[in-house]
């Protein structure tokens, strides 16, 4: 604890210098930036500021880079709070509940809670971070393909209660989304799976077009030419903030989000928008008015939103402490640090104090800056609001188009994003609900792979899910969750969900 | 005709496809699964899926009571995606844009024709500039090199 | 009113659009280069392309005195990318910097009965940059001591000992299928999903060994999780100077590197390949990418047009044996 204190004060004092305050400011900045643009995220940002940052000192690279990484958590909230728009594919399921808020004119606290929760969830797991990185990235490692078959399994449990509406309505929506997330490259294999010859489907139909397209575009095409007149009313300054039942609302999600975050982050290899779905599906499930949810509950903000930051930190964990990278950004991370002459590993934490410790303390720094940073942008975002819609939309789809075409320079990638809109406008109209489309989307390659490499693994056994500890865990938990979830089946006539359909059915508006 | 109906068969028609579609990739067994197993799975849960819709829906909206009144301009600003996507790499974007965005701006939206060249000019142009020049994200230039 | 009002948007905005056209076009012919230049990588930021090619850029950038921007275009194990460059159009604006499983995707699609994604001779080689031989790494808590060790315990349970690999027919498989070919044993493939998380399967104890590259391999070694058997090069490594090579053990023909190259399409012409061999030439001499790549512990290995086209055929004709040893993978 005392060399802990000890590490932490060299921290500070490395970034406390005028350069490298100056480096945490521009890489929040361009962070922010970078998440509030559709479907460009950390990941374009910092292959766009690699190069720049060869010629920095180590320390300073870091700190700009990891800044625009946490950063980008910030603003990809905003755009899907007041547009509906993804601004970076884990803030798919802001989208929801915040936009909602929007339309009811309580966009100011949908941003504020969203930031104060990214703050406190992204201070959190900095202290996480500090104190537990070497034994939870050992911990991480355990993770083996049967661990994440039987976690996601788990996973797609508490998934079940993400929505609302027909249950057959939101399987067959995962379902559909599972299979479009086949399409392309068998990994175990190399077959190509219904690609009809076009080499861009080979990876897949990638989770940003579709994170746009099924949100962002399908709203512009259901309320471009609607007749509906958008109330903007100019915001009182009391409206901008959060109420106090909001406030109280809210703190729940925000930490159960930060935990739940941090834990799925430091998993190697899972995608931390898996950790907003989770939080979603468990404040609805726990809350007394699930009804609620997807009409504006702040509960519906605040979760998701301290979770993706938690997760984007927490993946962090086994970068730091072992110098292995848990996805494509910390893999970039890892070559900017390479490039620095730095590779990490088990040592890097005894070799480099000052990088590692510079980077925690710009980390606690970096999150109140961005929570000052946002604060005050409230009330801008808002009022962008009021810019009349008939010239406000064709601007969103020039982004749209601009931030997926960036992503990887594909064409392919718009034209996902344009049938994906034409989809979710469709699905909307049939009384779809499109979150678990998305979900499908990033399930289906990640659980069919592990299963596979599981079977390879064990030479075709299905033992393995039940030999390993962690595994069998998992597949514990789940049943239990099952159980418990057809308990009300059992011994009551119908639980709230078949109470939820019968009013939902009953408000349908024509 | 309600619309579960119809979305059911969508489902199942999916469901059919994949399954036709699957020819070509080896099932392998339980144990060693191949590329075509999920895909099978799932298609038949798929098929399943929308049955029971198809089913259940007799007690769904009907079809004809939803409003399609927006339908007009969301096909237009379809056309315009799928302009951009056929023509963007052929004629430079920032072309494509100005077409695009006139088009919106001007005939869709009826926004008086200065305010139009404004936007359309400054919006096209100067998100290039700051996609390429400034961020080094190189937007498509078309055959003559604009 | 409408009609009118639309014809008279259109008329102005054809009249805009061409007047910008004509402002905007580049001026006649050479000389070569007067626009910016792309670099395609096929693969992700962050990986080995990737960490070559923008210093290269950079450094080249000095040379031509034009931007050069680097542009991932991932896909399909880099396919997407690589055929990108091969529809490309021949002037000399698009280039690509790609890794040795160049040479493996063609033979791979004729495998599966598909036509390939590109032909070899779709691409000039214009340089060899660097050249990575893998190295076997195992668990530092292995039982075995050599790659004696290693082929008998797998000759008696064929089948059963583990390694991790980047993707099916990546570098990572293809490597450790050709050495498994030449010592006669049998191994189990679980292929992942790139070259980060097969060495993660094999920290967590999920895999018994891989191929791996060795710069993310020495930082393991000093930490005393893993053990390096031997290298699939011709030389030892210097930073594993007491890692014999295959070739050492006795296995002849077992070498894999994995190597970035740069490209352009073929049918580029003679006087701006020249250009881009001169400017490359000079590029790698430069210090700041000297001191780039040294740090990233990645030895340059540069060869200019006609001997790296020599290298490459010799490598391609190894790989495209390895990969029919192979066969198809259920």
């Amino acid at each position: 604890m005392e060399t802990t204190f000890q590490n932490l004060v060299l921290g500070f004092s490395t970034v406390f210098t005028p350069t490298n305050m100056l480096y945490s400011l521009v890489g929040c900045l361009i962070g922010t930036m970078v998440g509030v643009l559709p479907g460009v995220g950390p990941l374009a940002g910092i292959s766009i500021l690699l190069p720049t940052t060869f010629g920095l000192d180590t320390t300073s690279a870091i700190i700009l880079l990891a800044g625009i990484y946490y950063g980008a958590m910030y603003g990809g909230s905003t755009t899907s709070i007041l547009m509906r728009i993804p601004g970076e594919a884990a803030s798919v399921m802001t989208c929801i509940d915040g936009y909602a808020m929007a339309r009811k004119g309580r966009a100011g606290p949908a941003l504020a809670i969203a930031a104060f929760g990214s703050y406190i969830a992204g201070t959190l797991s900095v202290v996480g971070l500090m104190f537990l990185a070497p034994p939870l990235a050992r911990f991480a490692l355990g993770f083996g393909p049967p661990e994440y078959v039987c976690l996601l399994i788990c996973g797609l449990v508490v998934l079940s209660y993400m929505t609302g509406g027909s249950i057959v309505k939101n399987l067959s929506m995962i379902s559909f989304g599972l299979m479009g997330g086949m399409i392309g490259i068998d990994q175990m294999s190399g077959y190509f799976r219904f690609s009809y010859g076009i080499t861009a489907l080979g990876d897949g139909i990638g989770l940003v077009p579709v994170a746009v397209g099924l949100f962002g575009i399908s709203e512009i095409l259901a309320t471009a030419g609607s007749p509906d007149i958008r109330e903007v009313l100019k915001p009182r300054f009391r409206d901008l903030l959060p109420s106090k039942q909001e406030f109280r609302d809210s703190i729940g999600p925000i930490g159960r989000g930060t935990v739940l975050g941090f834990l799925i982050g430091i998993i190697p290899g899972s995608a931390h928008i898996i950790s907003t779905f989770v939080s979603y599906a468990l404040e609805r499930k726990i809350s007394k008015h699930p009804e609620r949810f997807g009409n504006g509950a702040i509960e519906g903000v605040a979760g998701p939103e301290s979770a993706n930051n938690a997760a984007s930190e927490g993946a962090l964990v086994p970068l730091l402490a072992l110098g292995v990278p848990t996805g494509p950004v910390p893999a970039v991370l890892l070559a900017a640090l390479m490039v620095h002459g730095i590779t990490p590993g088990p040592l890097f934490i005894k070799e480099q104090p000052v990088v590692f410790w510079g980077l925690i303390a710009s980390m606690y720094i970096g999150n109140l800056m961005l929570l000052l940073l946002n604060l005050p942008m409230v009330g801008i975002f808002v009022n962008l609001l009021r810019v009349p819609y008939r010239i406000l939309y064709p601007t969103i789809l020039l982004f749209c188009v601009v931030g997926v075409y960036a992503v990887n320079s594909s064409m392919v990638d718009v034209g996902i994003m344009g049938v994906m809109g034409l989809l979710g406008y469709l699905l909307r109209k049939m009384d779809f609900e499109t979150a678990p489309l998305v979900l499908g989307v990033i399930l289906a390659p990640i659980i069919e792979f592990s299963f596979r490499q599981a079977l390879a693994m064990s030479g075709g056994s299905y033992a393995i899910f039940v030999e390993r500890p962690i595994s069998a865990f998992f597949l514990v938990l789940a049943l239990i969750m099952i159980l418990l979830g057809l308990k009300p089946l059992i011994f009551r006539k119908g639980d709230w969900r078949d109470r939820l359909n019968e009013a939902e059915k009953g408000c349908d508006a024509p | 005709m309600t619309i579960d109906r119809v979305s059911g068969a969508f489902l199942v028609f999916v469901g059919l496809f994949v399954v036709w579609e699957r020819r070509v990739l080896p099932l392998g067994s339980t144990s060693h699964p191949g590329p075509g197993y999920f895909p099978l799975l799932l298609a038949v849960l798929l098929i399943i899926l929308g049955a029971i819709l198809i089913a259940r829906g007799k007690d769904a909206k009907k079809i004809r009571s939803v409003s399609w009144s927006e339908a007009p301009h969301a096909v237009a600003i379809l056309g315009c995606c799928l302009f951009v996507f056929l023509f963007m790499e052929k004629i430079g974007y920032r072309l494509t844009l100005l077409l695009v965005l006139g088009f919106l701006f001007g005939v869709m939206e009826r926004i008086k024709p200065w305010l139009t060249l404004v936007l359309t000019f400054g919006f096209s142009l100067g998100t290039f500039w700051l996609f390429d020049s400034l961020l080094r994200v190189p937007l498509p230039r078309g055959g003559w090199g604009f | 009113m409408k009609l009118k009002r639309m014809f008279s948007v259109v008329l102005a905005m054809s009249c805009m659009g061409i007047v910008a056209l004509v402002a905007g076009q580049a001026v006649a012919a050479d000389p070569y280069p007067v626009r910016p230049i792309q670099v395609i990588v096929p693969f992700p930021p962050g990986g080995v392309a990737d960490l070559v090619a923008r210093p290269f850029a950079t450094a080249l950038e000095k040379q031509l005195k034009q931007p050069v921007v680097v542009v991932n275009k991932t896909g399909a194990g880099g396919a997407v990318g690589m055929q990108a460059l091969a529809v490309s159009k021949p002037d000399g604006y698009t280039l690509m910097v790609a890794l040795s499983s160049i040479s493996v995707m063609p033979e791979v699609d004729v495998m599966f009965n598909r036509p390939p994604v590109y032909k070899l001779n779709d691409f000039a080689p214009i340089a060899l940059l660097s050249s990575d031989p893998t190295v076997l790494v195992v668990s530092s808590k292995a039982p075995w001591k050599n790659v004696a060790d290693f082929v008998a315990d797998a000759k008696k349970r064929p089948g059963e000992i583990k390694y991790a690999s980047s993707g099916v027919y990546g570098t990572m498989h293809v490597a450790m299928e050709m050495f498994a070919h030449a010592a006669g044993i049998k191994l189990r493939h679980i292929p992942t999903g790139g070259g980060g998380p097969a060495l993660t399967a094999l920290l967590g104890g999920h895999v018994d060994a891989i191929a791996g590259g060795p710069n993310v391999s020495i930082a393991q070694i000093k930490a005393g999780n893993v053990k390096v058997l031997a290298g699939w090069g011709d030389k030892r490594i210097p930073a594993l100077s007491d890692v014999p090579t295959f070739m050492e053990l006795g296995y002849k023909d077992v070498e894999f590197y994995i190597w970035s190259g740069f490209f352009a399409p073929a049918a580029t012409p003679e006087p701006i390949i020249k250009v881009l061999r001169e400017a490359t030439a000079k590029a790698v001499q430069a210090p700041d990418f000297k001191s780039a790549m040294q740090k990233m512990e990645t030895p340059i290995a540069y060869l200019d047009a006609p001997e790296f086209r020599k290298f490459w055929d010799n490598d391609a004709n190894r790989l495209i044996k390895s990969v029919r040893n192979i066969g198809k993978v259920e």
